[in-house]
């Protein structure tokens, strides 16, 4: 019993890193993405054998975080990010024209360029649609490919790479709205109206 | 390829999603495309800095959920062998634990016609991984913190009286975080900590012997033998030289951790 804890052990342990940089994303606060990550762990051992191991895809404890945080979203016992807009709400979310021109970013030397995108990248990737912000954090937190994001989302692979480039292009509009010192998204979130563009104020 | 045809593909371009074929077209197009390859290189910088920003840098506290996940499992397992053992009648339960005694008693007599059984080594990775759970799950209780590997080593023997000589290091990747000392089997041992990629690591010098190496894996390779075992999602991988015994654990590959031997082997 102790070798299959130990099997199972060291199935989990090349996976903690990028699981955790997972949960944080799901979760509100680090205490939860702890939580969260421990209970993707005991519901994996429940189903664990040493056997299948190499059945195991990357995505498979992916899989069983997603559907933790989803069933404590809907149980409301923490606040956690999982609620997907349903297609037809994405389609309209965003501009359908996929070869259109990015939305500009003004010239900025790449120091600066960097300092922004620290000042405001979270906050950007905030503010996409939940659906929108998944497939990013699938794919940069969770380290995962678009086949394994289709697993995960359980859709066709196509619609991954749709979403994936809808979402890119609705992260970079954001940008560029930040970037805009006089936009209205600009002026209402920084409501105390001090910080510009960059971030050395 | 035209520009609108790399917008609509550059981003699975760069995720490594594209085929070989249109990887290539969309390639060229951006050699010669000033325009499209400024744009490349800003979705390249908010990718890096995506990838700073969602990935977390404390090592340690994913470590403890872990032990802690799996003292949890370990714990239940024990709790179910017990509840297992209920379920028989009285008088298969009495048989049972005089079997029991048997196999003891056998097993007893074979250990002790050999006195230099395996179980001291096994005791030793034993507590070695023990001591370095610990280290995890207390949050690095180091009595040194020092990146300088002659200044813990210095320390070190002062505190041990055993020449552990850190090594200095020569990887980006692998640095010393600090150093405590600690007993092993009742013996002053020297430990150091590190971070190889993130990923915690220890190692610890004493004075010993071969022998104290009997039950872990013997392997030689280009005319040196080192011993490894593994125990709860550890890896120890050791060595003996000058009357000293070396020991490297953590959860990396036997390689990497055979690498950091070395180091303080050469010193």
């Amino acid at each position: 019993m102790n070798s299959l804890a130990s099997a199972f052990e060291a199935f989990v342990a090349p996976h903690l890193r990028r699981l955790t940089a997972l949960a944080r994303q799901y979760a509100r606060t680090p205490e939860d993405a702890v939580d969260l990550v421990q209970e993707t762990f005991l519901r994996a051992w429940r189903d664990f054998s040493p056997a299948h191991e190499a059945a195991y895809r990357r995505a498979w404890l992916v899989v069983i975080l997603r559907n933790v945080a989803t069933d404590w979203s809907r149980a409301e016992r923490r606040r956690l990010r999982v609620t997907p807009l349903d297609d037809a709400e994405l389609t309209e979310a965003l501009p359908a024209d996929l070869s259109e021109p990015f939305a500009p970013l003004p010239a900025m030397g790449e120091e600066r360029f960097r300092e922004f995108l620290d000042d405001r990248l979270a906050a950007a990737l905030d503010s996409l649609p939940p659906a929108f912000r998944e497939v990013i954090v699938l794919s940069v937190a969770g380290e995962l490919n678009y086949r394994e994001i289709a697993e995960v989302l359980d859709c066709p692979v196509g619609t991954v790479m749709s979403r994936m480039g809808r979402a890119r292009r609705a992260l970079r509009e954001q940008l560029a709205d930040y970037a805009r010192p006089s936009s209205g998204t600009e002026a209402r979130r920084n409501s105390g109206g001090t910080e510009r563009c960059g971030g050395s104020s | 390829m035209t520009c609108f045809e790399v917008r609509e593909y550059l981003f699975a371009f760069l995720d490594g999603e594209l085929d070989a074929p249109l990887s290539i077209e969309l390639q060229r197009h951006l050699e010669h495309c000033p325009e499209c390859a400024r744009e490349a290189e800003i979705e390249r910088s908010i990718r890096r800095q995506l990838g700073a920003a969602l990935h977390p840098h404390d090592a340690a506290a994913p470590q403890v959920a872990l032990a802690r996940v799996m003292a949890q499992i370990r714990s239940s397992q024990s709790r179910a062998r017990r509840s297992v053992w209920r379920r028989f009648p009285m008088g298969v339960r009495l048989l049972g634990l005089a079997a029991a005694v048997l196999v003891i008693a056998l097993g007893s007599w074979f250990a002790s016609r050999d006195a230099h059984g395996p179980e001291p080594s096994q005791q030793l990775a034993d507590l070695l991984v023990a001591d370095f759970e610990h280290f995890l799950e207390a949050g690095k209780s180091l009595q040194l913190n020092s990146s300088d590997p002659r200044e813990a080593s210095a320390w070190l023997l002062e505190r041990t009286q055993v020449a552990a000589t850190l090594p200095a290091m020569r990887r980006d990747r692998c640095k010393l975080v600090g150093a405590r000392s600690c007993k092993v089997s009742g013996r002053p041992a020297a430990c150091a900590f590190y971070e190889i990629e993130g990923q915690p690591a220890s190692l610890v010098a004493m004075n010993g012997s071969d022998a104290d190496l009997r039950a872990m894996q013997a392997v030689t390779a280009n005319g040196r033998t080192h011993w490894v075992d593994r125990c709860r999602g550890h890896t120890v991988v050791a060595c003996v030289a000058d009357g000293i015994v070396r020991a490297a654990v953590g959860r990396m590959s036997e390689q990497e951790l055979l690498s950091l031997l070395d180091m303080a082997h050469e010193g």
